[in-house]
C-alpha cells in the first residue's frame, strides 16, 4: 500500500525531471537567440531562470536515485553471505541515509526560510522557490530510504524463516 | 577573549584586504581587552555572494568588504549606492561617504539582512573595456557588452544605446575573445588581475561609476560584542574605510598607468560624456521612484 | 570547541574512507563525513554545509554537464553510436584483438563528438562488452578497456572539464580544446598498442575483414555525426556561442540527426532521453555539491594553503612541479569527482604552476588528463563503475587489467609534462591569440 503510493510518487518525480531537463534548454537557447536576433527583449533573466531549473533537476534527481538505489557506491568489501550479514550491510547504509535526510530536512527548513528573505535580482523571484528544494529533498530521501529499510528487514525475516 | 574572522576574495596586496588589515590594526590598538583576528584570503571560503550568507547567519565570517550588488538579494535598494553616474567626481563621492546620507540604506540592510555597515571603502573608477575602440555615442550604439547583474545596470546602458548581454562573469574572458560580446565595464584592478586586457585592450574613460564598497560586520556578531568593543569597531570601521578609499582611488590611477606603460591597454577619452548624463538622469529618477528612494537620491545629488 | 586543522583533516578523510568502504554512496559519504566536524566546531553549523552544497549548483558553467550528456544520450539512443562502431570496425576490426581496437577507436570518435566520458562508457560499453564476451575476450579485459578508453572523452575536444576549467581559471576554452587534441590522440595510440599486446599474449580474435564497399557504407553512415566537433569547436572559436552554450549546439545537432536525418529517435523516445539525461546528470552533479562542501571545509581549515606552502618550498622546477601537480590531481581523483577537484585544487595550484614556469594551458592539460584517469581509478571512478555494472562484475576483479592498461597512458601524461609543446603546438598554430 505505502510502497504503491511511493512508487507512484516517484513516477511523478520522473515525469517532472524529464520536463525540467527539457525546459532547461529554453532559457539558454533564448539567450543565444536574443543576442543574435533581438527577438526576445534583452533582459538578463535567462541565466537566472536556467540556474533555478537546474537546482530542481539536481535535487529531484537525487531523490529518484535514493529510491532506485543508483547513487554510486563502491563495492570494495565482498557481499555478505548470511541473511544477518546482508541485513547489517544494507541496513547500515540506509540508516545513515535516513539520518542524513533528517538532518537535511531539519536544517533545510531554516534554509528555506532564509531563502524566503531573499529576492532574485533579475526576475525578482522569492528565493524560497529554489531553497525549499533542500528540505523537500532531505525529507524524501529519509522517506524513500525508510521504506527500503523495511524491505531489507522483510527480506531478512523471509530468509530466516525459509532457513528454519 | 574574542576572535573575529574576516574574509577577502583577494591576496594581501589588494586594497580590500589592506582595508581589513587596517581595521584589525585599529581595533587591536584601541581596545583594551583580548582580541584576535583570523583572515581567509583569495576567496578560500567563496565569493562575496557567499560571504553575504555567512554574515547573515553569523557563521564562519564576521567581517568583509562587499560589493553592494551582492547584497541586493536581501535589500533591493542597496545597489543604488553605486549605480552608474551617481557621483559627479571623486570629491562628491568622498563627501557622500564621509557623511551619513546613506544611513537609510544601512538601516534597510541591517533590518533585512542583519548585516551592519561599519565603513565605506571603494574608489575604483569603472570604465568601458572593449575589444575595439569606443570613441563616442555612435560607437556605443548597439555595442554588445556585458553588464553587472543588477537591473539598473542593464537599464542605464540600454538607455545609452548599448546592447547589454547576459554573460556570467567567469565566461566574460572567453566571450570577448571569441566575439560573443565586444566588451564590458570594469575598474583597473580587475582588468589587471584577471588579465582582461589580453582580450579587451581598449579602455574608454567614461568614468561612469566610482565604486562604493561597504565594510560590513555580521549583525549577530556585532550584538554579541561587549559594548565598549562595539564602539571601537564602529570607529575603526569608519577609519579603515577612509583609509581604503584613499588607497584604492590612488591605486586605481596607478594601475591604469602600469597597464599603459606595459603596452597592455590603450586609453582614450569619451566624446560626449555630458550627453550621457542627460540621458541617464531620468532612468535614475525612475529607478529611485520604484524603490521609494527619491529623497535619498536628491540628498546624494545635493551633497 | 575549536577543531584543529590536523583533527579536522583526520575526521574528514577518515570518515569518508570508512563510509565508502561500508558501501555508503560516495556522494552521501562526502556529505556525512563533514557532519562531525560542523557539529563539533563552534564556528560552524550544518546550515553552512547545506548552503555550500546548494550554491555549488548555482553556476551557469555547470549547465554544460547536462547538455553534453544530452547530446551523448541522443547519440546512444539514436543509434549514432552504432554507426560509429561500424566505422570503427572497418577501420580497426581487422587487427589482432579486433573488437578491442574497435572499442578504443569508437571512444576516440565518440570523444570528438561528446564532452562526456561517462556517456561513452555507458553507450559503447552496452554494445561492445557483451559483443567482446561473445567473441571470446576475457570479460575483465573487456570491462577494463571500455573504461580506460572512455577517458579520452574529456581529453579529446569537446570536453565538459575544459569548459569548467576555462571558466573557473580565465583561460580560453577554444585554446584548451585544441590543446587536448594531440595528447588525446596519443593516448588513443597507446591504448591501441596495449590492445595489440593483449591480443598477441592471449590470442584474441580478429573481428572483420573490411572491403572497400563496406568502408564507404560505414563512412557515409557516420560522416554527419563526425561533423559535430566542427560545429562545437567552430562555434566557440568563431565567436557564435560561449563554451557553455556550445554544449547546447551539440545537443540540438544530435537531436536533429536523430529525429529527422537518421530518423532513429521518435518524439516519444525523446521524453525517455530527457529523463535519462536529467536523472544521470543529477547523480553526478549531486556529488559535486557534497564534494564542494567537503572541499570548503578543507579550505576553512586552510589545508590548501598548507599544500601550496609546501609545494612552493620544494621549488622543484617545471618538470618536478608538473609531476607533483599530476600526482595531486590523480590522488584527488581517487576520491572525488573531477569538477569539484578543478574548483578546489585547480585554483590552488594555478599560482604554484605559474611560479614554476608552467604555461597555464599545459597546466590545464596536465590537470585534465590526470583527472580523466581518476574516472577509472577506484574507489570513485565513474567510468569504471559504469563499465563494471554493464559487465556485471565486481570492480575489484578488473583492477589488475585497469592497472596494466593505464600504465602506457601514464607514460603519455609524463610526456606532456616533459614536452609541453605536445599540448601547446596546435593552439599556437590555430589560435595564436589564445595561448
Ligand atoms: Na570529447
Ligand atoms: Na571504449
Amino acid at each position: 500500500m505505502i510502497g504503491k503510493f511511493l512508487e507512484q510518487f516517484c513516477r511523478g518525480l520522473r515525469v517532472v525531471i524529464a520536463l525540467l531537463t527539457m525546459a532547461l534548454a529554453i532559457p539558454v537557447a533564448a539567450q543565444v537567440l536574443a543576442r543574435y536576433t533581438g527577438v526576445i527583449p534583452v533582459y538578463l533573466w535567462t541565466e537566472e531562470l536556467a540556474t533555478f531549473i537546474f537546482v530542481w533537476v539536481v535535487m529531484i534527481g537525487s531523490m529518484i536515485a535514493v529510491w532506485d538505489g543508483t547513487h554510486f557506491a563502491v563495492l570494495v568489501l565482498p557481499d555478505a553471505t548470511s541473511p544477518l550479514g546482508t541485513l547489517i550491510q544494507n541496513g547500515f547504509v540506509l540508516v545513515l541515509l535516513i539520518a542524513f535526510g533528517i538532518m537535511f530536512a531539519w536544517y533545510g527548513v531554516a534554509y528555506a526560510k532564509f531563502g524566503a528573505l531573499q529576492h532574485s535580482v533579475m526576475m525578482n523571484a522569492n528565493m524560497f522557490v529554489t531553497h525549499v528544494s533542500v528540505p523537500i529533498a532531505g525529507a524524501v530521501w529519509a522517506i524513500f530510504a525508510s521504506y527500503r529499510l523495511t524491505q531489507v528487514i522483510a527480506n531478512f525475516r523471509n530468509a530466516r524463516s525459509a532457513a528454519v | 577573549e574574542v576572535t573575529l574572522r574576516g574574509a577577502s576574495m583577494f591576496d594581501e596586496e589588494h586594497a580590500y584586504t589592506k582595508t581589513l588589515r587596517e581595521f584589525e590594526r585599529l581595533v587591536s590598538e584601541s581596545y583594551d581587552g583580548d582580541i584576535e583576528f583570523e583572515m581567509h584570503l583569495n576567496g578560500e571560503l567563496g565569493d562575496e555572494s557567499d560571504f553575504v550568507t555567512f554574515l547573515q547567519q553569523g557563521v564562519a565570517v564576521d567581517y568583509a568588504v562587499m560589493a553592494p550588488a551582492n547584497m541586493a538579494v536581501f535589500s533591493p535598494s542597496i545597489p543604488l549606492m553605486d549605480m552608474p553616474f551617481l557621483f559627479r567626481d571623486l570629491e562628491h563621492w568622498n563627501a557622500v561617504l564621509s557623511s551619513d546620507v546613506l544611513s537609510p540604506l544601512e538601516d534597510e540592510l541591517y533590518e533585512k539582512a542583519d548585516i551592519k555597515v561599519i565603513g565605506y571603502a571603494g574608489g575604483g573608477t569603472r570604465n568601458l573595456v572593449s575589444d575595439g575602440a569606443i570613441a563616442n555615442m555612435d560607437d556605443l550604439s548597439g555595442h554588445k557588452m556585458r553588464v553587472m547583474g543588477a537591473p539598473i545596470q542593464a537599464k542605464i546602458f540600454s538607455a545609452l544605446g548599448a546592447a547589454p548581454s547576459a554573460i556570467a562573469y567567469n565566461e566574460v574572458y572567453n566571450a570577448i575573445q571569441t566575439g560573443v560580446i565586444a566588451g564590458f565595464e570594469n575598474e583597473a584592478a580587475s582588468i589587471q588581475n584577471l588579465k582582461f586586457y589580453e582580450v579587451a585592450p581598449n579602455v574608454t574613460l567614461t568614468k561612469h561609476t566610482i565604486t562604493v564598497r561597504p565594510v560590513v560586520m555580521s549583525g549577530k556578531t556585532f550584538r554579541k560584542l561587549p559594548e565598549d568593543l562595539q564602539q571601537v569597531v564602529l570607529d575603526a570601521g569608519a577609519k579603515a574605510g577612509a583609509f581604503g578609499r584613499d588607497l584604492e582611488s590612488r591605486e586605481d590611477g596607478e594601475k591604469l598607468q602600469q597597464m599603459i606603460d606595459a603596452g597592455q591597454i590603450t586609453v582614450s577619452e569619451f566624446e560626449g560624456r555630458d550627453q550621457m548624463l542627460e540621458i541617464v538622469q531620468p532612468v535614475q529618477d525612475a529607478y529611485a521612484a520604484e524603490l521609494g528612494a527619491n529623497e535619498l537620491l536628491a540628498a546624494i545629488r545635493s551633497k | 570547541m575549536i577543531v584543529s586543522t590536523g583533527m579536522a583533516c583526520a575526521v574528514l578523510v577518515g570518515c569518508f574512507l570508512l563510509l565508502v568502504m561500508l558501501r555508503v554512496p560516495v556522494a552521501f559519504a562526502l556529505g556525512l563525513a563533514t557532519v562531525p566536524v560542523v557539529v563539533l566546531d563552534l564556528r560552524l553549523t550544518p546550515f553552512i554545509l547545506l548552503d555550500r552544497m546548494f550554491q555549488s549548483y548555482n553556476s551557469f558553467i555547470l549547465l554544460a554537464v547536462p547538455f553534453f550528456l544530452l547530446a551523448a544520450n541522443l547519440m546512444n539512443s539514436g543509434k549514432i553510436t552504432d554507426k560509429l562502431i561500424n566505422l570503427a570496425r572497418v577501420l580497426t576490426g581487422w587487427m589482432p584483438g579486433g573488437l578491442g581496437h574497435v572499442n578504443v577507436m569508437v571512444s576516440m570518435l565518440f570523444a570528438g563528438i561528446s564532452g562526456s566520458s561517462t556517456a561513452d562508457a555507458a553507450g559503447c560499453g552496452k554494445i561492445l562488452i557483451p559483443a567482446m564476451k561473445r567473441e571470446g575476450f576475457d570479460l575483465r579485459f573487456a570491462v577494463a578497456i571500455t573504461a580506460c578508453s572512455s577517458v579520452m572523452g574529456v581529453i579529446i575536444p569537446p570536453s565538459i572539464l575544459m569548459v569548467v576549467w576555462g571558466g573557473v581559471m580565465q583561460i580560453s576554452v577554444g585554446g584548451l580544446f585544441l590543446a587536448g587534441a594531440i595528447p588525446g590522440l596519443m593516448i588513443g595510440g597507446a591504448l591501441l598498442a596495449t590492445v595489440y599486446g593483449y591480443a598477441k599474449v592471449y590470442g584474441y580474435p580478429i573481428s572483420d575483414r573490411p572491403t572497400l564497399a563496406s568502408f564507404w557504407t560505414a563512412l557515409r553512415g557516420a560522416i554527419l555525426a563526425l561533423l559535430t566537433p566542427v560545429f562545437v569547436v567552430g562555434g566557440i572559436i568563431g565567436g557564435i556561442v560561449t563554451p557553455t552554450e556550445s554544449a547546447i549546439i551539440a545537443a540540438f545537432y544530435s537531436m536533429i540527426l536523430g529525429l529527422f536525418v537518421y530518423r532513429t529517435v521518435s518524439f516519444r523516445q525523446l521524453g525517455e532521453i530527457f529523463y535519462d539525461t536529467g536523472r544521470f546528470a543529477s547523480i553526478s552533479l549531486f556529488a559535486i555539491g557534497t564534494a564542494t562542501a567537503f572541499g570548503w571545509l578543507l579550505a576553512f581549515y586552510k589545508v590548501p594553503t598548507l599544500i601550496v606552502g609546501w609545494m612552493t618550498m620544494l621549488d622543484a622546477g617545471p618538470f618536478g612541479t608538473g609531476l607533483v601537480i599530476a600526482l595531486l590531481f590523480l590522488l584527488f581523483g581517487l576520491f572525488i569527482d573531477a569538477i569539484p577537484t578543478i574548483i578546489i585544487l585547480g585554483t590552488v595550484l594555478m599560482p604554484v604552476a605559474a611560479s614554476a614556469g608552467i604555461h597555464p594551458v599545459t597546466f590545464a592539460i596536465i590537470g585534465i588528463i590526470s583527472l580523466a584517469f581518476g574516472l577509472v581509478t577506484p574507489p570513485y571512478g565513474l567510468c569504471l563503475l559504469i563499465s563494471a555494472a554493464i559487465g556485471e562484475i565486481n570492480v575489484v576483479k578488473v583492477l589488475r587489467d585497469v592497472v596494466i592498461i593505464l600504465f602506457p597512458m601514464l607514460i603519455i601524461l609524463l610526456l606532456v609534462i616533459l614536452f609541453p609543446e605536445l599540448a601547446l603546438w596546435l593552439p599556437r598554430k590555430l589560435m595564436p591569440g589564445a595561448v
